[in-house]
């Protein structure tokens, strides 16, 4: 071990805390004393350990916030006093100006309802949830659906979301809704598409505040990002 | 066995242990959405449960982000082999411990780099740790608590007022507790056991 002052030297040396003449004799000292040189090294890294334990703590909170259940269940939007109210201010608002919006109300769901495919584990599906697969990927969500609504989709989130799809797709909104909010509260690793398919549920209600929520909270995902914003920006002009 | 290790980066590198570097934790989620579920399947299929599973994948994600934030390595292989098999070896090593076996060692999964030594050695070495870096986490966790949150402040850029005030301490004592904070940390690495050990320099 080295002495007090040179343990304060060498922060002071890498805290850059030293004048130009100190600098050039401890850089000096550096080079005629190798004790001197390992312990500087050891001091480095001692301080690239905690810089890095920053990020590591940090990363490590969003990988245990990924874990399914392990945040409180955020309560849906539209179960929220405010959200009961802003929907209820935007049904009453829209029976009030659908005959001047008329016009502008033209669906545009179809611009942002393109579906990821739905993959399953070969070894592991029976022959009706395969031919669900095919079914679903095929866009006939009627003939897909019975066998998703008979699966435990617990375990399974990606068959949970596309029966929520199928709901969705069938004109079945406040069930799509129902499916797509557990989901949100549920998986957090699939509450982002939960998140987006709540904005397309609210869009096919005309439920446009509903919708502006939902995509302002996926603007920042590197998934939805971008159409998250061009359908809220949308969304903006119709209300 | 083949030794490769002039093999270049493998095309994953950039998007996950740069990503990981670079604390993007969209690479992180996206790890998550898109192998979790695999990971889940497969310590179920070998004697697990869905919270075994999601334990082991779990760990093997965090072993992994230390292993890119704590080293200089480069992949060279797919990252989700990288990964599957980092799983893989933390679920046998938990069967072993509770006396169970694996039903399907999956070795197909891995290809041609289940033959390279260098890609079971990484897997190990990201299960295990730096022995260095472990070191410095061992001791450092002996420090007081008001060490460890006034070097964490430090070091997070955090000026002498900001410090002050959050650890209730007067501003002309702060450089002199930093000074005796780091110095015990020192002593502590000197007394462990391992340090001549795994000392690198």
């Amino acid at each position: 071990m080295i002495s007090d002052a040179d343990h304060e030297l060498i922060h002071r040396y890498l805290d850059q805390q030293m004048n130009e003449a100190e600098k050039q004799a401890f850089d000096n000292r550096l080079q005629a004393e190798p004790a001197l040189r390992q312990e500087l090294d050891i001091a480095r890294s001692m301080l690239d350990f905690l810089d890095k334990k920053e990020d590591l703590d940090q990363m490590y909170r969003h990988i245990r916030n990924l874990k399914p259940g392990s945040q409180p269940r955020p309560r849906p939007f539209y179960k929220r006093p405010q959200g009961i109210l802003a929907i209820a201010a935007s049904v009453a608002l829209l029976a009030v100006f659908a005959f001047l919006l008329a016009d502008r109300l033209a669906d545009p769901y179809g611009q942002f309802s393109g579906h990821r495919l739905l993959s399953g584990e070969q070894s592991r599906e029976e022959a009706a949830v395969k031919q669900a697969i095919i079914d679903y990927n095929r866009g006939d969500y009627q003939a897909a659906l019975p066998a998703l609504e008979a699966m435990d989709t617990r375990d399974y989130p990606e068959f949970e979301l596309a029966k929520g799809i199928s709901y969705l797709e069938l004109n079945r909104l406040e069930t799509a809704r129902d499916v797509f909010a557990g989901l949100a509260s549920n998986q957090p690793i699939y509450r982002n598409d939960a998140y987006w398919y709540l904005a397309l549920t609210s869009l096919r209600a005309k439920d446009y505040d509903a919708g502006i929520n939902y995509l302002e909270q996926l603007e920042e995902d590197s998934s939805y990002g971008e159409q998250a914003g061009a359908l809220r920006r949308l969304l903006e002009r119709k209300r | 066995m083949k030794n490769n290790s002039s093999v270049p980066p493998h095309s994953d590198h950039d998007k996950y242990i740069e990503g990981i570097r670079a604390k993007k934790n969209d690479i992180i989620t996206d790890i998550y959405r898109s192998y979790s579920d695999n990971i889940l399947a497969y310590v179920k299929r070998n004697n697990g449960t869905d919270e075994d599973g999601m334990d082991v994948f779990q760990e093997a994600l965090e072993k992994i982000v230390k292993k890119a934030l704590y080293s200089s390595f480069v992949l060279t292989y797919p990252f989700h082999l990288y990964l599957f098999g980092t799983c893989r070896n933390l679920w046998l090593k938990t069967l072993e411990r509770k006396g169970k076996e694996e039903n399907s060692i999956r070795n197909q999964e891995f290809g041609e780099y289940i033959s390279r030594d260098d890609f079971e050695k990484l897997i190990e070495d990201t299960i295990d740790g730096d022995k260095w870096v472990l070191l410095l986490e061992r001791t450092f966790s002996q420090l007081t608590d008001l060490c460890r949150q006034l070097l964490s402040l430090f070091r997070q850029g955090k000026s002498v007022s900001e410090i002050s005030k959050a650890l209730d301490m007067k501003a002309n004592a702060i450089y002199v507790r930093k000074n005796a904070c780091l110095k015990s940390w020192r002593e502590k690495m000197e007394m462990d056991q391992d340090f001549n050990l795994y000392n690198p320099y």
